[in-house]
């Protein structure tokens, strides 16, 4: 599917964020390492709080101001991101990396004009450009996002819009800047399922033909399967399993990503919705060993006294948990997973 | 637009007709003749009360009241206090005083108010912050007329810099300002206060809104998020607050023009009451009103002017 030899338009190396609390540090991100390559598309899969959107935050350098940047590199364009200064990091937003926001309705400010706000990228990081000529393009983009009547929506505001066209205009101010990669953090989470699909078929389509960068944050793994090429699954502020698309949906190895696929809602079955048990752990005071053995069914006695390090099955397809490590006992999948992935890999090859 | 200023306007002419009512109502049911006195003869006084239609039942009394505002604008004759002479008569020679004194202290203090505030949000947690907002709960909690007594003792009597009283022989414009700066001043600083302590709220939620992660995402500076997307945003809710800050101000005039003898209408407020000149005081009642209403009306049309939803919320999509 993808060509092994593509250039590397991002990495992430060990990047460690924490927040400054009451209680202490949140340590929010511990050691997140991934690269992004030119034209595909990185999805982070994690449940609410495993560190996915405070990553990407990074990426972008908007973090909150109670954050730190404990350690790591984010290497863009020669540059470490971590160490670039406010003053600089507005010519590369906006410029160079794009953000499309989780909910659009509070993404758009809902007394601008939908017009203004996307000519304003355009005006912004062209000093040369003149107001006609922003105009012209704006039209052109909310075009390109699929917005009818581009000419009357110019002018009105966002309120005047749906939920889906919003995230439309979010998405045509994310290309405005001409971004060689675009973040989405969780962009069709707010929407309705019918626009979620719309909306995901634009990214794509938008992917394609600008030969874009994708990194697509959700907790979804079913939009996950339509749209990414690797899949990094997130938890605890640590990526527990990475791998191909495929690697990750049909020969999943980490307790965690079961779980999360075992979660998944499915048409086919009548069976309950297994949910993952428990809490997300205390970011303040991370557990000792593995963050997720606490609600691990397959927990091992050494989960709760060393962290895994990453096993690697294969070279693109790595998972951090002591099951595979060779002393460890062999645990099958369940049962009910490995009848959902038969089922998944049978629909695949007919849709495929 | 237009719908929008004129269905304002005709609530504020509802309204102002409803104050006519309430004031009327109020004042003229209050016990005893107004012309009952020793000295006034019984006769003369049941012709002064024939004359002024006293002697027919009150809601007769009502619709003359009524009649005579809307067919001939007269408010009234006063009785008492300038016998003889006719309501507006007396409120226009009063007028202008006040209504300097309560536009230019709310004029003052919205800019004020408004930078104070900013300036508390973007140092936010700051020392300047922490002051700020002590000195905001100080002129909060605390009412004009005892910020006019301590104004007056420290810049007439300590610093002799303003006059105490009001010049009323004051011939030019500045000289009036002059004689009006120190109650400006007291009437100005609790609505600056509450200005800013709503602005500061305002601007920090808005300042960590999404929208504005957004607008620095396009490539904004700082600074330039902050102009161009959270301030316009913060000042809409800021609208609201001022419509009771006016009536807060105008309240605070009564006394403030009492203390600094401002031949405003405040003041001759409180007389008219006092001596029982029950038409001069519901004829001021009514104009104390207009003039609030008015200002409301003012910030009623900036509000559509500012938040776009207001003004085009109304027209069915």
């Amino acid at each position: 599917m993808e060509n092994k030899k593509q250039e590397t338009v991002l990495k992430v190396e060990d990047l460690r964020i924490s927040f400054r609390a009451y209680g202490g540090l949140v340590k929010a991100v511990r050691g997140v390492s991934f690269d992004v390559k030119r034209g595909e598309t990185v999805a982070i899969v994690g449940e609410s709080g495993s560190g996915k959107s405070v990553s990407i935050k990074a990426i972008m350098g908007i973090l909150a101001g109670n954050a730190i940047i404990e350690d790591g590199r984010i290497e863009y364009g020669g540059m470490d991101l971590t160490k670039v200064t406010e003053e600089d990091f507005h010519h590369i937003r906006g410029n160079r990396i794009g953000l499309i926001f989780q909910d659009p309705l509070s993404a758009l400010n809902p007394i601008m004009k939908i017009g203004k706000q996307i000519t304003e990228v355009l005006l912004i990081n062209d000093k040369k450009m003149t107001k006609e000529a922003a105009k012209e393009k704006a039209l052109e983009l909310m075009r390109a996002v699929g917005i009818p009547q581009p000419e009357l929506r110019f002018d009105q505001y966002p309120f005047q819009f749906s939920g889906g066209m919003r995230q439309r205009i979010v998405i045509a101010i994310a290309l405005a800047g001409d971004p060689e990669i675009l973040i989405c953090d969780e962009p069709t989470t707010a929407l309705d399922v019918t626009v979620q699909a719309k909306i995901l078929e634009l990214i794509n389509k938008i992917k394609r033909e600008r030969n874009l960068s994708v990194i697509f944050i959700t907790h979804d793994l079913g939009v996950v399967a339509n749209m990414a090429d690797r899949v990094n699954v997130m938890y605890a502020g640590k990526i527990v399993e990475t791998g191909t698309s495929e690697e990750i949906f049909f020969k999943p190895a980490h307790p965690y990503t079961w779980a999360l696929l075992s979660s998944m809602p499915d048409l086919q079955t009548n069976e309950r919705l297994l949910a993952i048990p428990g809490t997300p752990p205390n970011m303040i005071h991370p557990p000792k060993g593995d963050a997720f053995a606490a609600r691990n069914r397959y927990a091992l006695k050494i989960d709760y006294e060393q962290e895994p390090p990453y096993f690697k099955l294969s070279d693109t397809h790595y998972a951090a948990t002591w099951l595979l490590h060779p002393k460890a006992p062999k645990v099958e999948l369940p049962a009910v997973l490995q009848a959902r992935i038969d089922r998944m890999r049978k629909s695949g090859e007919i849709d495929g | 637009m237009f719908k929008y200023i004129l269905g304002r306007f005709g609530a504020m002419l509802l309204t102002l007709f409803l104050v006519m009512t309430l004031s009327f109502w109020i004042i003229r049911l209050m016990p005893m003749s107004i012309f009952e006195h020793p000295d006034v003869h019984p006769t003369i006084q049941k012709m002064l009360e024939e004359q002024m239609h006293l002697d027919k039942p009150m809601y007769m009394q009502y619709y003359y009241f009524i009649e005579g505002i809307i067919t001939e604008g007269d408010f009234g004759t006063s009785v008492k206090i300038r016998p003889g002479m006719s309501a507006f008569e007396i409120i226009e020679s009063r007028i202008p005083p006040t209504v300097l004194l309560n536009v230019v202290s709310l004029l003052f203090s919205i800019p004020m108010g408004i930078i104070v505030g900013t300036i508390a949000a973007l140092k936010r947690g700051k020392w300047i912050d922490t002051l700020i907002s002590f000195l905001i709960v100080i002129c909060i909690s605390v009412p004009s007329f005892v910020f006019a007594s301590l104004l007056q003792y420290t810049f007439t009597f300590k610093l002799p810099w303003f006059p105490t009283l009001y010049d009323s022989a004051a011939g030019s414009f500045a000289a009036m300002m002059h004689s009006l700066t120190l109650p400006i001043i007291a009437l100005a600083l609790n609505p600056i206060a509450t200005i800013a302590r709503y602005l500061r709220g305002e601007l920090i939620e808005t300042l960590s809104s999404e929208y504005l992660l957004l607008a620095r995402t396009k490539g904004l500076t700082r600074a330039q998020a902050t102009v161009r997307h959270a301030f316009r945003n913060s000042l809409v809710p800021i609208a609201n607050t001022i419509i009771p800050l006016i009536t807060g101000v105008m309240g605070g005039s009564l006394v403030v023009e009492k203390m600094f003898a401002v031949p405003g209408m405040g003041g001759q407020l409180i007389d008219s009451i006092l001596a029982g000149d029950h038409f001069l005081t519901v004829a001021l009642l009514i104009f104390y009103s207009a003039i609030s209403l008015c200002t409301v009306l003012i910030i009623d049309i900036s509000y559509g002017i500012i938040d776009p939803r207001i003004r085009i919320g109304g027209r069915k999509e």
